[in-house]
């Protein structure tokens, strides 16, 4: 990643905006209950998973999108939008390729300028990748070595051929669907995704990776993840994300559920960086994404850290259901947005066992004529006795056109609670940039210290090859608009 | 007056003190020592009564009215009215009390206590006054909120004046010394001094040898995982200062 | 007197307030109109719409109510000894204006002090004033709430205080809404408007009591629906003090304020019984150099709900915005706090900070807060906090070291709390006033709770003590 930084500002913009030319597979535009059926029949869906689909469809078509979010845009046309594409290489059915020696070698070159070998003699080290490209998961790398350690780690659409079991016990438990519209929506239309199972007391060998890709046009993404980790496991999960610049907004509207058992920990984090639009706001995704985990297990664990730096409207609140007593949850966010991305992001807490803690750290940058919303909700029920919580909220505003909101809402039904809220408002500037630079600090420097300053709980939170990547891509950012 | 015998205590399921003795008697100054983590402060919350810690056997008796009392059963106040006094550490705030109001409860609960009248405003603001400059302190302190926005120095004196409101017959300072400059370090001590009694006793729980010059100790004690393992007079302090604890801990496990 | 389900019939009540107006001009009704109109434009708010996600109105709706006519208390020479007893609570050299269940009593002893030169009632200063002068009150920020606007529509008596400029009021104005037991379920919709003119500066306390507070008798409940709209000119100075004290009461009050350039407001809402109460309190800088003081302290029992909605709008630079609420909820009760603070494109160099802390002392109690920032430009000053929990482990065992008792040290770290927030009252009269009243409650709370209440016999304790009652030893 390191020759990022050298190129030169006005590359950098976005470069991962390329469009891979490519056979598809893929349905017309335009949703209803014969798309559903389609979708289920292109991927062999067992009974379970076209039911869970046909009563999502059908609960979706009575709901209303929702407009609390401090987020503005046009009406979504969901018949404009295609709910199947897939590379033609990719066998059609039930299973994945056999191999990573099958994937068509223009989507390993795709991924190598992304940045991410599949290629088996390049693959990273200690990590395991599943890519998703468009609707469909094209290969799982270190299947073997994690098959060892009695982990599953495959495509969503493998696991409900090979694990019916597993995935009729969880699918939809977490996030039902039910839930909200996109995860309606979601549920009926869900693709593919990852699928993650750790055994009891085993810890994961490796960090897992999911890297979504959304290439061609007129397609929504819509998977869903799924990470089980039986009592004892503990399990370092890793997702990125890049999209083509293109001038029509697209869709992404994504489910992903966890859970943990008895002393059971899932760290889960996200470098989301979809296209966000040009500078005039034109084009990007819209991420609607229900994310959520229950840490249903006694002492167990779920931390999400996220850092958000594209999509030109997000709108996600990772979540965390502390059922368990003495679990934990933690959210750690950077949200960056420049031009006139709209981002609405933020978590809840909801505790429901005894002694259960979480902590909420949240960065948020808004730069140009962004809109930038922490939105939190922290909820300690009667039967949480003795819960903690501590929220640190913190905005930064980059010039003077942007907008910083927060929204936390605390919500305490037991006495024995300790609650605590806090929020800061900073800003920095050219001057603070020249400021530096007559120490003797380049602007790179300068950019990178102020970054480091304002964020260093989150980053210190990512695992260390992710970190590099999501830091030199906010520092990016983040200069082309002080400057 | 206060015998400990055997204590073992434990805080979240951790074991700190192991089998820990110490006697003092009235008029006595002890100071206890140790390295980091030997459980200095922990001896200070129990004999307190500090509910976050549990007692596992062992016990401590305390001379009242000429008779040892357990102290074990007593609430923390019931403690304090009988005449132990711990200076805490780390004084705790409390917005919205005014030092006055605050100091009064304490010393009318003494006086309710020993069967006395309690004071009056009036009488207790002439007897406020007159600690204030008996310790040389500035009465601005009883106008203030308890501790807040006092700074680390004032925090301690404020532990001394308190002291001086109750008149304890055990005094425990447990780092009292800790963080204060050279010159608040010779007010605070000066304080003590003046409150020093033939029928009263001092224990300071500390980690220098500094504050030893001003307050001199009978005994000087080190405590390490939980147990006293050494027990000197005051040269013993300029020794652990002069060589640390590695000698005396080499001494102990062999 | 019609009866009327509250905000269900606002119309029908309308059209009963229109046929007893003084004023039958025409600009008059159709402003009025206008008021409810938009009003209830929005419709009746549930629990789905933001504003109103942890207030339920059920309560309120569910309720019958008698819509107070007549301006003038009629029922003869009040009892002195309520004269008295009123009287009693007065600020300090403060000149009383007192509604007897929503009908003005200008009787009143002490009410003759009053100076024509400053003050009106609603319904002199609604005949002598034209359309200009009060469209301008009716499009204040905050007049398109329901409350707000209800009131503007059916208000039927208030107080309209206009001072000259530079004109300072000496004494304090301190307008006292009673409910008796003789109107139980009165709908008192009264209005109060106060316009501080360049330079001048006056001090308004506003209390709404019934008679439980004085005989503690309990009683049905009447509702107040009140709106006192603040204007304040440059370099203007007004200190409002709300006291909130009408247990089994429903309460909707609206505050809005417009703050010119230089000018300081400075605002305290005491809120310690009422059966339901929703107080809105909207403030806009309109230019530079305000500074504006919103605290606030909220004690609540048995089943009482207190839900605090404040806005402030930084619209323009170097405003300054300084904001407490805190609260204590025992039994049943249930707070609500949601402080929203803008500060727009042009409120470079403002400064806002905002803090909202809840202590609980009861399993069955519930805070919902929600302190919102939005903002929009970047050289400002903000921040905000809150927190919600119980009494303070080490703060307790710090005073039970210093030989106080649990129970009475419990009450003093109640006392403390709620003081934290009273001692910030800069005028010396007010802070004493508000920490009568806030001594009412400890002593309120102890002779409704059974003895047997563990946090009871520590307030009772505490009452007999009065450990605060002393200024200095």
């Amino acid at each position: 990643m390191a020759e990022i930084v050298k190129e030169n500002l006005t590359d950098r913009e976005y470069k991962y905006g390329f469009e891979t030319i490519i056979e598809t597979d893929q349905f017309p535009m335009g949703l209803s209950e014969d798309v559903v059926n389609k979708i289920a029949d292109k991927r062999n869906d067992p009974q379970f998973v076209r039911d869970f689909r046909l009563k999502a469809y059908r609960h979706w078509l009575t709901l209303k999108e929702p407009t609390w979010a401090d987020v503005r845009y046009p009406k979504i046309d969901f018949q404009g939008i295609r709910y199947y594409s897939a590379p033609k290489s990719k066998p059609d059915g039930a299973t994945g390729p056999a191999s990573l020696a099958d994937i068509d070698p223009e989507l390993i070159e795709t991924f190598n300028k992304l940045g991410i070998p599949l290629g088996e003699q390049k693959r990273l080290t200690g990590v395991a990748i599943d890519v998703v490209f468009d609707s469909v998961s094209v290969g799982t790398s270190h299947q073997e070595e994690l098959a060892a350690a009695g982990v599953i780690f495959c495509s969503l659409t493998e696991a409900i051929q090979k694990h019916p079991e597993i995935v009729e016990k969880h699918l939809g438990k977490i996030v039902p669907y039910k839930d909200n519209y996109y995860a309606a929506l979601n549920s009926a239309v869900f693709t593919d995704g990852s699928f993650v199972y750790i055994p009891k007391g085993v810890r994961c060998p490796l960090d897992l990776s999911t890297y979504f890709r959304i290439n061609a046009k007129e397609t929504g993404q819509f998977e869903r993840t799924l990470i089980v980790a039986e009592a004892g496991s503990y399990v370092s999960y890793l997702e990125g994300c890049t999209a083509p610049m293109r001038d029509e907004n697209q869709l992404h509207a994504a489910v992903v559920e966890l859970i943990t058992f008895d002393d059971a920990e899932i760290k889960y984090s996200t470098v989301q960086n979809w296209y966000s639009g040009d500078k005039d706001g034109r084009g990007g995704i819209y991420n609607f994404v229900t994310k959520r985990g229950l840490c249903q297990g006694t002492n167990s664990k779920i931390s999400w850290t996220q850092v958000e730096s594209g999509s030109s409207i997000t709108w996600k609140y990772p979540s965390v259901i502390l059922q368990g007593d003495n679990s934990s949850g933690e959210f750690y966010s950077v949200a960056l947005t420049n031009h006139r991305m709209q981002a609405d992001t933020g978590t809840k807490m909801v505790h429901i066992g005894k002694n259960t803690s979480s902590r909420i750290i949240s960065k948020g940058i808004s730069c140009d004529q962004s809109r930038n919303t922490y939105r939190g909700q922290v909820k300690i029920l009667p039967s949480a006795e003795s819960a903690r919580n501590y929220s640190q909220c913190d905005s930064m505003l980059v010039g003077d056109q942007c907008t910083a909101n927060t929204h936390p809402y605390l919500e305490v039904k037991n006495k024995s609670a300790i609650v605590e809220h806090e929020a800061t408002t900073s800003k920095i500037s050219g001057d603070h940039i020249f400021y530096m630079k007559s120490r003797g600090v380049d602007e790179e420097g300068a950019v990178s210290l102020l970054l480091h300053g304002f964020c260093k709980e989150v980053f210190k939170t990512l695992p260390l090859e992710f970190s590099i990547e999501a830091v030199k891509l906010l520092e990016m950012k983040l200069e082309g608009s002080v400057g | 007056m206060l015998e400990i015998k055997n204590l073992h205590a434990a805080v979240d399921g951790k074991e700190i003190l192991s089998g820990l003795n110490l006697k003092v008697n009235a008029g006595e100054v002890h100071a206890i020592m140790g390295p980091n983590g030997s459980g200095k402060s922990t001896l200070s919350k129990v004999l307190a009564g500090h509910p976050d810690y549990t007692v596992s056997s062992g016990h401590i008796e305390f001379e009242v009215n000429l008779r040892m009392k357990n102290v074990l059963d007593m609430a923390p106040e019931e403690r304090a009215r009988n005449g132990i006094f711990l200076a805490f550490q780390y004084p705790v705030e409390i917005p919205g009390v005014p030092n006055s109001a605050f100091l009064k409860a304490s010393y009318n609960a003494i006086c309710k206590h020993q069967g006395a009248k309690e004071a009056t405003d009036e009488m207790f603001g002439r007897i406020l006054i007159e600690k204030c400059k008996l310790l040389n302190m500035d009465e601005k302190f009883i106008d203030r909120e308890v501790n807040v926005a006092f700074s680390g120095g004032e925090k301690k004196r404020n532990e001394i004046l308190q002291m001086a409101v109750i008149q304890p017959r055990l005094a425990f300072l447990d780092e009292t010394d800790s963080g204060l400059d050279v010159d608040s370090l010779r007010i605070v001590a000066e304080g003590v001094n003046k409150l020093r009694k033939k029928d009263n006793a001092i224990v300071l729980v500390t980690h220098y040898q500094r504050i030893l010059n001003y307050i001199v100790p009978d005994f000087v004690h080190v405590l390490y995982k939980g147990r006293i393992i050494k027990t000197g007079g005051k040269e013993l302090a300029l020794q652990i200062e002069a060589n640390g604890y590695d000698q005396i801990l080499k001494e102990f496990q062999n | 007197m019609t009866t009327f389900s509250t905000i269900q019939s606002i119309q029908e009540a309308w059209s009963v307030r229109k046929t007893g107006l003084q004023d039958t001009r025409r600009q008059t009704i159709e402003r009025r109109e206008r008021a409810i109109n938009l009003a209830l434009a929005k419709g009746i708010p549930n629990t789905r719409d933001e504003e109103w996600k942890y207030t339920s109105l059920r309560p309120l709706i569910d309720r019958q109510f008698d819509l107070i006519d007549g301006l003038r208390h009629d029922g003869g020479p009040v009892d002195g000894s309520l004269v008295a007893r009123i009287n009693a609570r007065l600020a300090v050299n403060a000149i009383p204006i007192v509604f007897i269940n929503g009908r003005l009593d200008l009787s009143w002893p002490g009410s003759e002090a009053l100076d024509s030169d400053y003050f009106r009632t609603l319904s002199e200063a609604e005949l002598e004033e034209d359309s200009t002068f009060w469209d301008e009150w009716q499009s204040t920020q905050g007049m398109d709430q329901l409350f707000a606007g209800i009131n503007a529509g059916l208000a039927h008596e208030g107080v309209v205080l206009v001072l000259n400029a530079e004109q300072f009021l000496k004494r304090p104005i301190h307008i006292i809404h009673l409910a008796t037991k003789d109107h139980p379920n009165a709908a008192r919709i009264n209005r109060v408007v106060v316009s501080v003119p360049e330079l001048a500066d006056v001090i308004v306390y506003e209390e709404f009591i019934s008679m439980d507070v004085l005989s503690l008798k309990p009683r049905v409940g009447e509702w107040t629906n009140s709106l006192t709209q603040f204007k304040l000119g440059p370099k203007a100075k007004c200190a409002y003090y709300r006291i909130v004290s009408s247990p089994n009461s429903f309460h909707t009050g609206s505050v809005t304020a417009v703050l010119d350039r230089d000018s300081q407001l400075d605002t305290f809402s005491l809120a310690i019984g009422s059966r339901f109460a929703r107080i809105n309190i909207d403030v806009k800088f309109t230019a530079p150099g305000a500074e504006c003081t919103l605290d606030g302290l909220y004690l609540l029992q048995g089943e009482e709900h207190v839900d605090h909605h404040t806005t402030v709008d930084h619209t323009v630079g170097n405003c300054k915005t300084n904001q407490l609420y805190k609260g204590i909820l025992a039994d049943k009760g249930r707070a609500v706090f949601n402080g929203k603070i803008y500060l727009r494109k042009d409120a470079q160099g403002s400064e806002a900070y905002q803090s909202n802390k809840n202590l609980l002392l009861s399993s069955e109690a519930e805070v919902d807060t929600k302190p919102q920032l939005e903002i929009d430009a970047n050289d400002v000053k903000a921040t905000h906090g809150a927190a919600i929990g119980s009494i303070n482990p080490a703060e307790l065992f710090y005073l039970r070291s210093r030989c106080i008792g649990e129970a009475e040290a419990t009450a003093m770290l109640c006392h403390g709390f709620a003081e934290e927030c009273v001692m910030k009252v800069k005028d010396d009269d007010a802070r004493a006033l508000l920490r009568d009243r806030v001594r009412e409650w400890f002593k309120l709370f102890a002779l409704t709770h059974s003895p047997s209440d563990p946090l009871t016999t520590k307030v009772i304790d505490l009452a007999a003590r009065k450990i605060l009652n002393e200024e200095k030893p």
